[in-house]
């Protein structure tokens, strides 16, 4: 038995070696790894990419001995062509390897291809090709071209599209005022009838060409910075709008992608007088048909404490603590009202209604569905429900102002 | 009888209590209760999964308790 | 409930660490300004009076719990309705300063995570004290009596060598007349020193109890004392006005100590210190709710119920107030008024006399 047992062993490990895929065999030393891969359009219509390659060597910089002041972490190439296959043909042109992109985890557009042509044909390849994940980043590169943001160096980040990355990711929890989208979903939004994709933006602040010098990286007042800079709105796969701020934020809430943010409400006369910190939120959306005209209800309930007061105002008072609630409450309903109604003006259902209306009632849906953007939404009834509680107040009950004021009197 | 009976007469006493402390720092009734219930409604997943562990063993206890008492009884019937 | 018996020395390091439990974390007596560490004093003179109020009442059934001499003295159906109302009244301590100490271990070290489940962590392990016995709880608070010592100590120590204590602070004295002090020394008698009302329950326990008087008076004289001193540091560190805006001003005093630039954020020796006090007190008073209701209902098995009636504490504590502004508000304006008042005073007064009345009846019966 013994014997027997070692012999199909010793078969089994043999096959082993066959299974190694040596057809598709790829030596690291012929690959150029891509970090991130940006799209503009030139004047004749055809794509311009810019490759954002890895520069091995200086990657793992700082182990070796003296450092500094070589050559960047990455390199960037730049190729034409009218599709992005041509495009990854003609790179090879100009790189000596060929391009591996399993590690290309962002895709920068821009705006002004968005605005033109729109996404949705430039898409295709990387949601085909086998090397990409479809939960590569997404972003819209604002008021400069995508290729200056493959090219601008960043200081705490070795690799500049990583820190696009995690900026997004942080600034999405920290004040949900941009959103962390992938491939897939912008392109769930392309096609649902009932939903438009949202993207943020980045765009360079600072000098532009500066920001492609190592030198630059030198100082500590850096004369260049990536920012994540508003998010962009589409209709039919091509860019209609811009919207930042609170607006923005309003926007995430309704798509339940806020976790937490600050707000800052009116008090006493005073704008921007009290801080109120989220820390746990709830969005609800739900649809039904009222006076046979679909009608959509946003519930949001959130919870926080208060982080920052500038004005006297007595917090340890459960009657003023509920003013403020009711203040919170009232300027988010607003906000979020307001950026409904942007939205409607543009005619793109940002905020996924129609896919909600299509879950609630897919028999009314379906004899909507064509006329939801353009009819529908715009003239659809909204009610926004907002609820929010404030739980604690910081290691301060009333602040300094409060006994400042009252030395005065 | 009794197990089950004491804590849901503790609670419902004590339900009362914190009704009638907080209508006399001057809230109605109706704001009163959902005040008192609304810390429960923004539960992340993570809480629930807790809710539920605990109010599956709670379950759990009183059932293994009261079959006991039951075997204890039959046990004491039978002598 | 049981038949276990700790020590008068046992009882001492209980009482002690009861009365520093919450009181060091939040501040009372702040109606007399910066004479708060007085009138921490003239509340503890009136606790003694009170203790002294209790001892008498339950000398006379010795042996016996309040829930079961209650009805003794008034008759089985006002008694046991009072002794329900007491049971009641304990649920409702035991839930607040378990919301007492899951609000500060949120504000000031977990905010992200839901205060239900650091009450859960908190309430397991007092359900699991509870179910082991009042014996294992005395002696644990030996153990932990010791430790809570060396640190108070160690920030007594270190605070005096920052320099962060300035007596100039506490002056002027009696700057608005004795009329704030008074009002104050009425608010302190209340909480802490009144809340020893529930080592009633406790007291028939001790071992020898001849010697409990004393233990009891002597922990209330050494609490009171710690309690003035820490109100006292407070205020020389921080100022009236600051500590009065304070949420945690013991907090906020540890947090001054900079010390050879290495000895700095020692919030940790006040968290460490916080949460033994926090545990005793919940232990406590979760302990005598629960023996109150077994006695009182006279269940034969009282630990099957520790675990239901502790997943009642710990909703209580949630539910008690929606924002932790309210649930202090309610402690200073409604709860001694209406709680504090009638079950620390008015009923043992009341016990007191039906009590004398009642036995001096059977002397002469019996004589």
């Amino acid at each position: 038995m013994n014997r027997k047992r070692a012999v199909l062993l010793g078969l089994l490990a043999s096959l082993s070696v066959f299974m190694s895929g040596c057809w598709s065999e790829r030596q690291l030393t012929d690959m150029a790894i891509v970090s991130a891969v940006g799209i503009d359009q030139d004047e004749e219509g055809k794509y311009v990419a810019s490759y954002q390659f890895f520069n091995p060597g200086n990657i793992a910089g700082g182990l070796q001995g003296g450092g500094g002041g070589q050559s960047p972490p990455v390199a960037v190439y730049t190729a034409t062509g009218d599709s992005i296959m041509e495009v990854h043909g003609n790179m090879s042109k100009k790189v000596s390897r060929e391009p591996y992109y399993s590690h290309a985890n962002l895709i920068v557009i821009s705006d002004e291809l968005a605005e033109k042509e729109g996404i949705a044909s430039v898409l295709d390849a990387f949601s085909r090709g086998s090397q990409f994940r479809v939960t590569t980043t997404v972003v819209i590169a604002r008021d400069v071209k995508a290729k200056d943001l493959m090219t601008t160096l960043t200081a705490l980040d070795k690799v500049p599209s990583q820190k696009i990355m995690d900026t997004l990711e942080t600034t999405e929890k920290a004040m949900g005022e941009n959103i962390n989208i992938d491939l897939q979903e912008v392109i769930r939004g392309l096609v649902s009838p009932g939903k438009e994709p949202l993207i943020s933006g980045f765009t360079v602040k600072g000098d532009v060409k500066e920001g492609k010098k190592q030198e630059s990286l030198q100082a500590t007042d850096l004369p260049m910075t990536i920012e994540a800079d508003g998010n962009a709105v589409f209709k039919n796969g091509k860019l209609v709008d811009w919207i930042d701020g609170s607006g923005a934020r309003s926007v995430l809430w309704v798509l339940d992608r806020v976790e937490s943010t600050t707000i800052t409400i009116k008090w006493a006369d005073k704008k921007d007088a009290v801080s109120y910190r989220v820390v746990r939120q709830k969005t609800n959306v739900s649809a039904d048909i009222k006076g046979g005209k679909p009608r959509i209800s946003v519930g949001i309930h959130m919870e926080g404490d208060i982080g920052e007061v500038r004005v006297p105002i007595e917090l340890k008072d459960p009657d003023v603590l509920e003013k403020v609630e009711k203040e919170i409450r009232e300027q988010t309903r607003k906000e979020i009202e307001q950026a409904i109604r942007r939205a409607q003006k543009n005619k793109t259902d940002v905020f996924g209604f129609g896919e909600v209306f299509h879950q609630a009632e897919p028999k009314e849906w379906k004899k909507v569905k064509k006329s939801w953007e353009d009819s529908i939404f715009p003239n659809l009834n909204v009610e926004v429900k907002v609820e929010a509680y404030v739980r604690r107040t910081g290691l301060r009950n009333n602040s300094y102002l409060s006994d400042i004021k009252s030395e005065q009197e | 009888m009794k197990l089950i009976g004491i804590p849901i007469l503790i609670s419902a006493v004590l339900f009362g209590l914190m009704l009638l402390l907080d209508k006399l720092q001057g809230r109605n009734t109706k704001t009163a209760i959902h005040y008192i219930l609304n810390p429960f409604s923004v539960m992340r997943p993570a809480e629930i999964f807790v809710f539920t562990i605990l109010s599956i063993l709670l379950i759990v206890y009183y059932w293994v308790i009261l079959s006991k008492r039951k075997q204890d009884k039959e046990n004491t019937a039978a002598k | 409930m049981e038949k276990a018996k700790i020590s008068p020395r046992q009882l001492f390091m209980l009482i002690v660490l009861f009365e520093l439990g919450s009181s060091i974390i939040i501040p009372v007596g702040l109606t007399a300004k910066q004479d708060a560490w007085l009138a921490v004093l003239g509340g503890m003179v009136g606790g003694l009076l009170l203790f002294l109020l209790y001892h008498k009442v339950g000398s006379y059934y010795p042996g016996l719990v309040p829930t079961e001499y209650m009805p003794k003295i008034w008759g089985p159906f006002l008694g046991n309705i009072f002794a329900f109302l007491y049971v009641i009244y304990l649920f409702y301590l035991a839930a607040r300063v378990l919301r007492d100490f899951g609000e500060m271990l949120v504000m000031f070290a977990y905010p992200e995570t839901p205060l239900f489940i650091i009450n859960l962590l908190w309430m397991i392990l007092v359900v699991y004290t509870v179910r082991k016995g009042i014996e294992a709880l005395a002696r644990t608070g030996e153990i932990l009596f010791v430790v809570l010592f060396i640190l108070a100590m160690a920030s007594l120590l270190l605070l005096i060598f920052n320099g962060s204590i300035d007596t100039r602070n506490l002056q002027p004295v009696f700057e608005e007349g004795p009329l704030p002090l008074v009002k104050a020394i009425g608010e302190t008698v209340f909480f802490p020193f009144g809340e020893i009302v529930f080592f009633t329950m406790i007291l028939p326990y001790i071992n020898d109890s001849k010697k409990t008087k004393r233990a009891g008076l002597y922990a209330l004289i050494l609490s009171g004392l710690i309690l003035s001193v820490t109100m006292a540091i407070n205020l020389s560190v921080l100022g009236y006005s600051l500590l009065a805006r304070t949420n945690f001003p013991l907090l906020a005093t540890i947090q001054t100590i900079e010390l050879a630039e290495f000895l700095q954020r020692l919030d940790v020796f006040f968290i460490i210190g916080v949460v033994i006090g926090g545990f005793f007190k919940i232990t406590i008073l979760f302990y005598v709710a629960v023996m109150g209701t077994t006695s009182l209902f006279k269940v034969e098995k009282p630990e099957q119920l520790v675990f239901p009636l502790g997943f009642i504490t710990l909703f209580l504590s949630v539910g008690i107030a929606s924002s932790f502004p309210e649930h202090i508000q309610e402690g200073l304006d409604i709860v001694p008024m209406y709680l504090h008042l009638p079950f620390q005073v008015i009923f043992p007064l009341l016990l007191l006399v039906g009590a004398f009345l009642r036995n001096r009846h059977k002397q002469k019966s019996s004589g």
